[in-house]
């Protein structure tokens, strides 16, 4: 019997319902008629009920399991319904009736059973709360300080853009990783702000807390906790510039009531670590750069560093911009080149060399040396520009002008510049590891720059550096090296003066022109191509006559 | 007979012909195409003041229409890389960097970039395309970062070869000093007309507040070039041959069914039949 019925039980299992209950179900309120319970009817009268749309049971209790022909949802006549249905796929008798209800779970109530269920997600705030574990600092750990107050416990900071690019404080410093952050901090009223606010004193960075040279101190000391006043921990060393002149001593911010302006502000903080190996921090450096700052620089960016530097190192640093190939991003290494392109001398000053002009804030040319130029990076190709105002001198002034914004600093020089091939190129005496750059005569362009009425014609607005490379080395991995680079002038324009309404006066008119300069790295890189030789040929000879029927000229004989 | 064979060769084809094509008119095959930034961009940013903007592009028609105060020219740098080696650019990292006064702020912007777009596996396709990024947000930023693919969109299939340089014109016609040409709406509602265009897609813009005095506004896309499924429409070939394939297959099946059929009509005589035998030799 029981095989006959699994198989009715598979056919009806859509439409069988799971289980007897014999409950109102929308009797909902005790003591009161549910509106649209039928079945309510210890709360509601008969004439109640008579006013309802009865709300049926989406499942019913048939045991019978029968196919419905039809299906009453609502029931809006006052008769009750019953279904009789007798079919062939019913089931008059089910002896496993328990498949029809949920078993309980074996499981109730210890704590195995919430570590038996296996991944359970839940809302939580994940709380990591770093703790030294280690006996000494790894990279990317925390690095402890002490505050002085209370010999509270914290983590060395330092102030990082976020969610916005307002600074957030909490942006703990990891060991070994070297930082470079800027951020903004805003201020409704200066002179509140110079008094009251923390982050523009120096003291915030520097003072009121030491460095842990080692987790091992805060393990080591057990019960008795280690205290600011201990020898053991480091403190920050701080040197300041006050309007880039060394000072002796830090200050804090002082507000000056006659020129506006708050003294002392910190725009920018340089941590130096010295490290030295399992033995941890051995010093800190702190390198602060102090101003005098008006209401107009807020919201003031400040610039954060962290470097970390083992105590071995103590010579100068050279940074390499790829070893050996180039590396995308990285500055190309530049040296000045006498006129044959034998290397002179290296380049560190980012005015001079193979630059880019920078705009300043109003999208004006400036001539001023404070503002740098945009270098070159190797990979990245950039296009930037400024707008000059037509003055009212001849065109070959203005001209003039141009080629000194476009050009830079470089070819001010009675030499040339040159460009490291590879990204480690360090040595000045090997002329080939330099590329000189070919570079247009500005001089024979200026000639030819002519003055009219209207406008200046043969006129140089745009220049462009196009710097070739190719990959070196192991095609698994290529090295990028610098094979060629050109400067080079765009096409001359004829630069009118223009008149928009009556206002056509050359000298007031303030007539602004775009200058333009970019630098496109082009790969010339050749791919080795496999060349496979030809297949031989099979040398099969036949006798001379074997196709000879087919043959038009059959040899007569 | 003349029954049996027609019941055996026709109904293949009308099973194959009903059940959802006998004809493959679309197939499909996926391709990374070979994308190229063209260093063509266009830049309109909105300060809060209705009406006020800045603006540059790479056309310098488009610029000398603008007004004095408010062209200003960025910083732009582009790095185009090719990560798995395999000779097509995987990715475009795209920074500008605009210089802004301190009393300056950007609330939305809108950025154009131009690129040259090609398939080989079918047809040779060529054509010009765009991506258009573009943030508004209620606070003034100080940057915007935003990661997607350069999707193609494709409303009608390719053809399965040939040369197909339908939409390799300019986007932006450059050589015109009309103002209109250079009218965002312009330039989308004739781009939008076209049969295949891309879209910066399935991006996730970062939009971030609290611009430093005399700090510029910067935009860094990262776009990146995926490889697509490309619906095109099957060669006289190809066609056939998947007609071919699918009504042989079902043919096959119904010839064994009615040979057993014929061999069990015959060898039972069910009807009338006359057995021709094989030709005596008379002498």
């Amino acid at each position: 019997m029981m095989p006959t019925c699994e198989i009715i039980y598979i056919l009806l299992m859509l439409s069988c319902v799971l289980g007897q209950r014999t409950t109102c179900f929308c009797d909902l309120n005790i003591g009161l008629c549910d509106v649209n319970c039928c079945c309510d009817t210890e709360d509601c009268s008969t004439s109640d009920i008579e006013t309802f749309t009865c709300l049926v049971p989406l499942t019913n209790a048939d045991t019978l399991h029968c196919v419905y022909d039809q299906v009453v949802f609502v029931n809006n006549i006052a008769q009750t319904q019953t279904v009789r249905q007798n079919g062939l796929f019913c089931i008059e008798v089910d002896n496993f009736a328990t498949r029809n209800m949920y078993t309980s779970p074996a499981c109730i109530s210890s704590d195995t059973c919430f570590d038996d269920i296996g991944q359970i997600y839940f809302y939580n705030v994940s709380t990591n709360v770093p703790q030294a574990t280690e006996s000494f600092y790894q990279s990317g750990d925390i690095v402890y300080t002490i505050f002085n107050n209370s010999n509270a416990q914290s983590m060395l900071i330092l102030p990082s853009s976020g969610v916005s690019n307002v600074c957030q404080d909490n942006n703990p410093v990891k060991y070994l990783s070297n930082e470079s952050n800027s951020c903004t901090r805003s201020s409704s009223d200066l002179m509140t702000s110079c008094n009251t606010d923390y982050s523009l004193d120096f003291a915030f960075y520097a003072e009121g807390f030491k460095i842990v040279p080692s987790p091992s101190l805060l393990n080591l000391t057990g019960n008795s906790e280690i205290l600011f006043n201990d020898t053991e921990l480091v403190s920050i060393s701080a040197s300041c510039t006050l309007n880039n002149i060394n000072t002796t001593e830090c200050l804090s911010p002082v507000y000056n009531a006659t020129t506006t302006q708050c003294e002392n502000v910190v725009t920018s903080a340089t941590y130096t670590i010295g490290t030295n190996g399992t033995n941890g921090i051995s010093s800190v450096d702190l390198q602060i750069d102090l101003s005098m700052i008006g209401e107009a620089s807020f919201p003031l960016t400040q610039q954060f560093a962290i470097n970390f530097v083992s105590i071995q190192n103590t010579g100068t640093v050279l940074q390499l911009s790829g070893n050996p190939g180039y590396l995308v991003g990285r500055p190309l290494l530049t040296a000045v080149c006498d006129s044959a392109g034998v290397p002179q001398s290296f380049n560190s000053n980012p005015n001079v060399g193979v630059t880019l002009v920078t705009p300043t804030a109003t999208g004006l040319c400036s001539a001023s040396e404070a503002l740098t130029r945009q270098a070159i990076l190797f990979g990245q190709d950039q296009t930037t520009g400024c707008m000059t105002a037509l003055s009212t001198s001849t065109c070959q002034q203005i001209q003039q002008e141009i080629f000194a914004t476009l050009d830079g600093q470089i070819f001010n020089q009675n030499g040339s510049v040159c460009i490291g091939s590879y990204g480690n190129t360090t040595d000045l005496t090997s002329t080939a590891d330099w590329t000189q750059v070919i570079k247009a005569d500005s001089e024979s362009i200026l000639i030819s720059v002519t003055e009219t009425n209207t406008g200046c014609q043969n006129m140089i607005l745009s220049s462009v550096y196009e710097i070739l490379f190719a990959n070196a080395g192991n095609i698994s991995d290529p090295q990028p090296k610098v094979v060629g680079a050109r400067y080079s002038y765009g096409n001359p324009q004829f630069l009118q003066f223009r008149c928009i309404g009556g206002n056509c006066d050359r000298g007031t008119n303030q007539q602004r022109v775009e200058i333009s300069t970019s630098v496109t790295f082009i790969d010339i890189s050749e791919t080795p191509v496999s060349l496979e030789t030809q297949r031989p040929t099979i040398e099969a000879k036949l006798p001379n006559d074997f196709f000879s029927p087919f043959k038009d000229s059959v040899p007569v004989n | 007979m003349h029954l049996s064979l027609g019941l055996t060769f026709i109904p293949p084809l009308l099973i194959a012909y009903r059940s959802q094509g006998f004809w493959m008119t679309t197939n499909t095959y996926m391709e990374q195409p070979d994308v190229t930034f063209k260093k063509q961009l266009m830049l309109i940013l909105n300060k809060p003041q209705p009406g006020e903007f800045l603006a540059w592009s790479t056309y310098s028609n488009f610029n000398s229409l603008l007004d004095q105060n408010s062209i200003r020219i960025p910083i732009v740098s582009s790095v185009e890389s090719d990560v798995n080696g395999d000779g097509k650019f995987d990715q475009l990292n795209f920074t500008v960097s605009i210089p802004l006064e301190s009393t300056e702020s950007i609330t939305s912007f809108g950025l154009l970039l131009i690129f040259d777009y090609k398939l080989y596996r079918m047809s040779t396709l060529q054509m010009e395309t765009l991506a258009y990024i573009s943030h508004s947000s209620v606070s003034a930023g100080s940057s915007f970062v935003a990661y997607g693919d350069l999707r193609l969109y494709q409303k009608t299939p390719l053809r399965h070869r040939g040369v197909d340089t339908r939409f390799n014109t300019t986007i932006v016609d450059s050589a015109d000093s009309s103002a209109s040409t250079y009218d965002l709406s312009t330039i989308f509602s004739a781009y939008s007309q076209r049969n295949l265009t891309t879209q910066f897609l399935n991006k996730y813009p970062v939009w971030k507040s609290g611009r430093g005095a005399q700090q510029p506004f910067t935009i860094e896309v990262i776009i990146s070039y995926p490889t697509e499924t490309i619906t095109y429409q099957p060669g006289f070939w190809e066609l056939i041959k998947w007609g071919w394939v699918q009504y042989v297959t079902i043919l096959l099946l119904f010839l064994w069914v009615f040979r057993k059929i014929n061999i069990a009509v015959f060898s039972e005589q069910l009807f009338n039949t006359v057995i021709v035998h094989p030709k005596i030799k008379r002498h």
